[in-house]
């Protein structure tokens, strides 16, 4: 009871004082010193760190959004300045939404605060009641206590810095880069396979683009000399090709306009209709081969057939009217084997024509199958029709002896429509179009058949121009790769000059063993048989001439004891040329042996190949192929290749080579080469090539290469003191074409691997066992393939071609000077 | 300087002294009560603040033992009423009896039951009827009874603890929801430990009871309470609170997965003041002037896991009120902790809560 009367009265005694103390107690500071000081001290600290944390973050947000913007941009073709604002925007932005967002307040603070000092909320709850307008006695207690508890800390509390949140954004930037960049280098590979997937064309460039990147990759390799430049200069290349045939399609769109043009105003039927038709029956009509000229020449029949048709014809008459005069009969002779040879010739280009009219009608429904393929064969055989089409209704104009008026009003709206057609591709033209149309109205008959005609000559020198850009282009990669090839040619003579000094250095050690090795039967001529054929063709657009003779094809091999050479010249008669030469050597103290080959087949096309190589490592090649060109590929050559010959002769080499070469093939022709050889090399080429023979499609191909080790190839060679494979020439002449796969083995284009149908081989380097090989070179003529009016050979390969024929006909003046023979 | 001093020592010197005599009240029952010194905190609590206590535990661990002391200590009027099936409300209530007035004739007067006393126990509460168990909603809630026409206050303090037993429960009849959400708390008594087992035994073994001495009485407990409501809470300890009951709705945006799960009906707002009340109470028993977050956890045990109503699945899956609460707490915290504008590095950051 006394414990209860000591409590006395408790309900009214706390009343009481916290009345007395808000009488008494004066207005205190709403928050004390010690607390408004901790806790702006534990808000600078954090601060700093979110300040941080905030430009880390930013910059991190900046670099993830700017990444896929930039990657994006640049496969948009678009500046990435726009993308790079857009990020730091953005980037800016987040970072000062994250740092106001995380800026601490006092009340945050002191919560901090009470964690660590274990404050169970006592600073939160006096900085809340502190923001009270009027805190009762019992808050302004709550808060003296609270700092009276910060009081009696011995030091004040050690803060921890604030959770960083830059690291997830930096994360973020490198998923970011982990995306962007990789996708950013597939991209090219990507859009290729979507296109190749959709079977969309390739973006064409414009030719001062393309001009623009070989002078770009030129620089590159002047400040690079090492840099290989393969890939890019093939896909300038392929890309020259699309823009010259985009070119091509443009200008034959707009002569096509042109002849619908006026052939809708003369009422002519378009000559589309009338061709298939032809065509269609064509294939019923084809029929057998000619045997005699006597007749009207077959439908199929070309214009340089129908030309030799009347020739032989002519020829017969000629020969029918001396025979008929005695008193020529000497003359009747002369003229019987003219008329004989004229009507040979023509029967033959007949059969020849014969063959391909009945190759295209069996191809008829797979040219309409394969859209994409027929129309970049044809681009340019459009060009030449829609040009024939326009000229043939330009033609049609002129006055006819039924008509000697001035046409109708409708075929002056034609001829203007025909101008504005063409006025892009061929302004001569249009011009000359117009001024026809103006002598139409003026009722000058004369004044147009002139302007016409001068359209038509006009046509016929604008249709095959090549623009002024092309031309550029063309020049440009012209350079690029004369550029090239003055490196190869510079590393290839130091190659062989270091490898000259390790051939003396080892020469005495294996010589007398090999040159037995090395007998006469590895030296031995041969002549090509009479595998002769003659073909003409005609060859337009794009400057491309040339030209091709059916001939001999003669290899040549000599070697003595210890050296052989073999050589072999292939030539045509046709539109192009073509040829190769194979050469190599070996030598490896007393022994030596080189093997060339020249050949010119009767084919059409063109090409040039040179091989040589050094058994002690020592190797220059230079190839072309020849043949009648499958399949289109491309090619770069470095690495190690190994081929196989078949027939009687047997050889194994293992060398290694350095080539370089640039080629352009197109024909047919036979050759025949053995040999087993292993070669390692690079080479360089640039090849095209391209047929019309039984299952053929055109092929084209470049590659570039530099000079491979050749010391292995020597060391390899002295080894197993094995010699040179020179082939004697004994196998008969065989068919060679270019395959549709270039082999990217070093081969340069054109250029095959499987004898016998792949052509010439350019295993020109062989250190194997000795043994035998046959070096024919053949043609035929009679299976040679037709230069098509699409055909084009770039300017590169002519020039290329033309300096290295120069090259060989210093050669050949050297090799027949009394102190020029010797090893190549 | 000297004045100040003083100033503040009046000015402590409400809460130090039911913070005093809280002490002393446990101090007291303790000499009698072995251990359990949670449960007499809560109880202690429930008599300070005006609030009814449901002590749930097994028979034997001093449940009764418990209330009759704290009425002894604090002085108060005691009954204790053993609820059983027969039980009627007039049993507790009291009744009308014909008696002799002063002038001879017959008048009725009532008769008042047990429930007319400072501190009443209801022994094994859920073995009486609903009847009966309602008649004690007006009491425990108005603090007064109706009988007929006539509304008669009870004493002040009125404080009901409540005992059950949680495995005997053949024969019971379950508290409805209204009834419990009258209780402030519901304290889980729990079986002593070996120690205290051993000192239990030691001093039932002697014939000589502890004598327990009066500490408060009435008045002093009704001050005491009135100066315990009066401690300033800041507003985000209220606001934890009220998410603590929002979030025990299955319903409820907030509520954890858990609740979602196995809560069929979720606190009351009486919840969310009965858990700031009684923080405060431990808030006091610390020395404190303010309620923190860890006076809200300690209290929400008692306070919520009686008026969390659980499904079927609960009931399948053994989930228990006190688990559901404990994960509530964790769910919210950690949602506090990540809508903190800033989060301190945890290797240093001293001690956590």
């Amino acid at each position: 009871m006394s414990e209860t009367s000591e409590q006395g009265e408790p309900g009214d005694e706390p009343e009481k004082e916290v009345g007395a103390e808000r009488a008494s107690t004066p207005p205190v500071a709403v928050l004390a010193p010690g607390i408004t000081s901790a806790l702006a001290r534990v808000r600078s600290h954090v601060h700093r760190w979110v300040a941080l944390d905030g430009l880390l973050s930013g910059a991190a947000i900046s670099g993830a959004v700017a990444l896929p913007l930039v990657v994006a941009s640049d496969i948009a073709h678009v500046s990435p300045g726009p993308a790079g604002i857009v990020a730091l925007v953005v980037g800016g932005v987040s970072a000062v939404v994250q740092v106001r967002r995380r800026w601490l307040d006092d009340l945050h603070a002191a919560r901090i605060l009470d964690r660590l000092v274990d404050g169970q909320d006592r600073f939160a709850s006096a900085v809340q009641f502190a923001r009270a307008e009027d805190p009762s006695p019992l808050q302004r207690l709550q808060m003296r206590q609270a700092a009276g508890v910060l009081d009696a800390l011995a030091k004040p509390p050690e803060i921890p810095r604030p959770l960083l949140r830059s690291p997830r954004w930096l994360g973020a930037l490198a998923m970011s880069a982990a995306i962007s960049l990789p996708f950013a280098m597939a991209w090219p590979a990507i859009r290729e396979a979507v296109r190749e997937a959709m079977g969309e064309e390739e973006e064409t460039r414009s030719a001062d683009q393309i001009a623009e990147e070989a002078e770009a990759l030129r620089r590159a390799m002047a400040e690079d000399p090492e840099r290989r430049l393969d890939s890019e200069i093939n896909r300038l290349e392929h890309e020259l090709e699309r823009a010259r045939e985009a070119t091509q399609e443009g200008r034959a769109e707009a002569f096509r306009r042109a002849a619908e043009a006026i052939e809708r105003a003369t009422g002519r039927q378009p000559p589309g209709s009338e061709d298939d038709e032809r065509a269609g029956d064509s294939g019923d009509e084809i029929g057998e081969a000619p045997t005699s000229v006597s007749g009207e020449p077959p439908p199929y029949a070309s214009e340089e057939l129908r030309e030799q048709w009347d020739e032989a014809q002519e020829a017969l008459e000629r020969w029918r009217e001396a025979a008929q005069d005695p008193a020529r009969a000497a003359e009747a002779a002369q003229l019987q084997a003219e008329a004989q040879q004229a009507q040979r010739d023509a029967l033959d280009l007949a059969e020849q024509e014969h063959g391909w009219a009945e190759e295209r009608a069996e191809r008829g429904d797979e040219t309409t199958d394969d859209t994409q393929d027929s129309s970049r064969r044809d681009a340019g055989e459009d060009l030449v029709d829609a040009m024939a089409r326009l000229d043939q209704d330009l033609a049609g104009l002129h006055p006819t002896d039924e008509d000697h008026g001035v046409p109708g009003e409708e075929v002056g709206q034609g001829l203007d429509q025909a101008a504005d057609a063409v006025r892009d591709q061929a302004p001569q033209t249009a011009s000359a179009l117009e001024r026809a149309s103006q002598a139409r109205a003026q009722g000058d008959r004369q004044a147009m058949d002139q302007a016409l005609e001068d359209a038509r000559q006009s046509l016929r020198q604008e249709g095959g121009r090549e623009t002024q850009d092309l031309a550029d282009a063309r020049q440009a990669l012209d350079q690029l790769h004369d550029d090239v090839a003055d490196r190869a040619t510079e590393d290839a003579r130091e190659q062989l000059a270091s490898a000259d000094r390790a051939g003396e250095q080892g020469g005495d050690q294996s010589g007398s063993e090999s040159g037995s090795e090395q007998s006469g039967d590895q030296s031995g001529s041969e002549q090509g048989g009479d595998q002769s054929g003659s073909e003409s063709g005609s060859e337009s657009g794009w400057d491309q001439s040339g030209s091709e003779s059916g001939g001999d094809q003669s290899g040549s091999e000599s070697g003595g004891d210890q050296s052989g050479s073999e050589s072999g010249s292939q030539s045509g008669s046709e539109s192009g040329s073509e040829s190769g030469s194979q050469s190599g050597s070996q030598s490896s103290g007393a022994r030596s042996g080189s093997r060339s080959g020249d050949g010119q087949g009767e084919g059409q096309g063109e090409g040039q190949g040179e091989g040589q190589g050094e058994g002690e490592g020592q190797g220059e090649g230079e190839g072309e192929g020849q043949g009648e060109g499958q399949g289109e590929g491309q090619g770069e050559g470095q690495g190690e290749g190994q081929g196989q010959g078949e027939g009687e002769g047997q050889g194994q080499g293992e060398g290694q080579g350095q080539g370089e070469g640039q080629g352009q093939g197109e024909g047919q022709g036979q050759g025949e080469g053995q040999g087993q050889g292993e070669g390692q090399g690079q080479g360089e080429g640039n090849g095209v090539s391209q047929g019309g023979g039984p299952q053929s499609a055109p092929s084209e191909g470049w590659g570039t290469g530099a000079a491979g080790d050749p010391s292995s190839a020597a060391r390899h060679a002295i080894e197993s003191a094995q010699a040179v494979d020179v082939d004697p020439g004994t196998q008969p002449g065989q068919t060679s074409q270019t395959g549709a796969d270039i082999d990217p083995m070093g081969l340069l284009p054109g250029g095959g691997r499987d004898t016998g149908h792949m052509g010439m081989r350019m295993d020109g380097i062989s250190g194997g066992d000795p043994g035998t090989g046959t070096g024919a070179v053949s043609g035929s003529g009679a299976q040679g393939g037709r230069v098509t009016r699409g055909a084009d050979v770039p300017g590169s390969l002519r020039a290329y071609v033309r300096r290295y024929l120069r090259a060989l006909e210093q050669q050949r003046a050297r090799d027949s000077e009394p102190s020029g023979s010797g090893t190549h | 300087m000297v004045e100040t001093l003083k100033q503040q020592v009046h000015v402590l010197n409400p809460f130090e002294h039911v913070r005093a005599l809280c002490q002393r009240i446990a101090a007291k029952v303790g000499e009698r009560v072995v251990g359990q010194e949670e449960t007499v905190q809560c109880v202690t609590a429930g008599l300070l603040l005006g609030g009814h206590v449901l002590m749930e535990g097994v028979p034997g661990v001093g449940k009764t033992l418990l209330a009759r002391t704290l009425a002894d200590v604090v002085h108060l009027k005691f009954a204790r009423v053993q609820f059983t099936p027969d039980l009627m409300p007039s049993d507790i209530l009291g009744t009308y009896v014909v008696q002799v007035g002063t002038d001879g004739r017959p008048m009725m007067t009532l008769q008042k039951g047990p429930l007319f006393s400072n501190v009443v126990l209801a022994d094994e509460i859920n073995r009486a009827s609903p009847k009966t168990q309602s008649a004690l909603l007006e009491a425990m809630q108005e603090h007064q009874v109706s009988l007929g026409s006539e509304t008669y206050e009870l004493p002040a303090p009125f404080f009901v603890v409540a005992t059950q037993n949680p495995i005997d429960n053949e024969g019971t009849y379950p508290l409805p929801e209204a009834q419990l959400d009258r209780f402030l708390m519901k304290v889980l008594v729990r079986f002593p430990t070996e120690d205290e087992m051993v000192n239990i035994v030691a001093r039932t073994s002697s014939a000589i009871e502890a004598d327990v001495g009066k500490v408060a009485d009435g008045d002093a407990i009704i001050a005491a309470g009135k100066t315990i409501r009066q401690m300033p809470v800041a507003d985000h300890v209220s606001r934890y609170a009220v998410r603590l009951v929002f979030a025990t709705h299955p319903d409820h945006p907030t509520a954890p997965a858990c609740n979602r799960r196995y809560v069929k009906a979720g606190a009351s707002p009486r919840a969310a003041q009965s858990i700031l009340a009684v923080a405060k109470f431990f808030a006091l028993l610390e020395g404190r002037l303010n309620v923190s977050i860890e006076d809200v956890h300690k209290a929400a045990f008692p306070c919520l896991r009686h008026r969390i109503l659980l499904n079927f699945d609960a009931l399948a899956d053994e989930a228990t009120t006190d688990t559901l609460i404990r994960q509530t707490l964790i769910e919210l915290d950690t949602k506090d902790k990540k809508s903190a504008p800033v989060q301190l590095k945890e290797a240093s950051a001293g001690k956590k809560r």
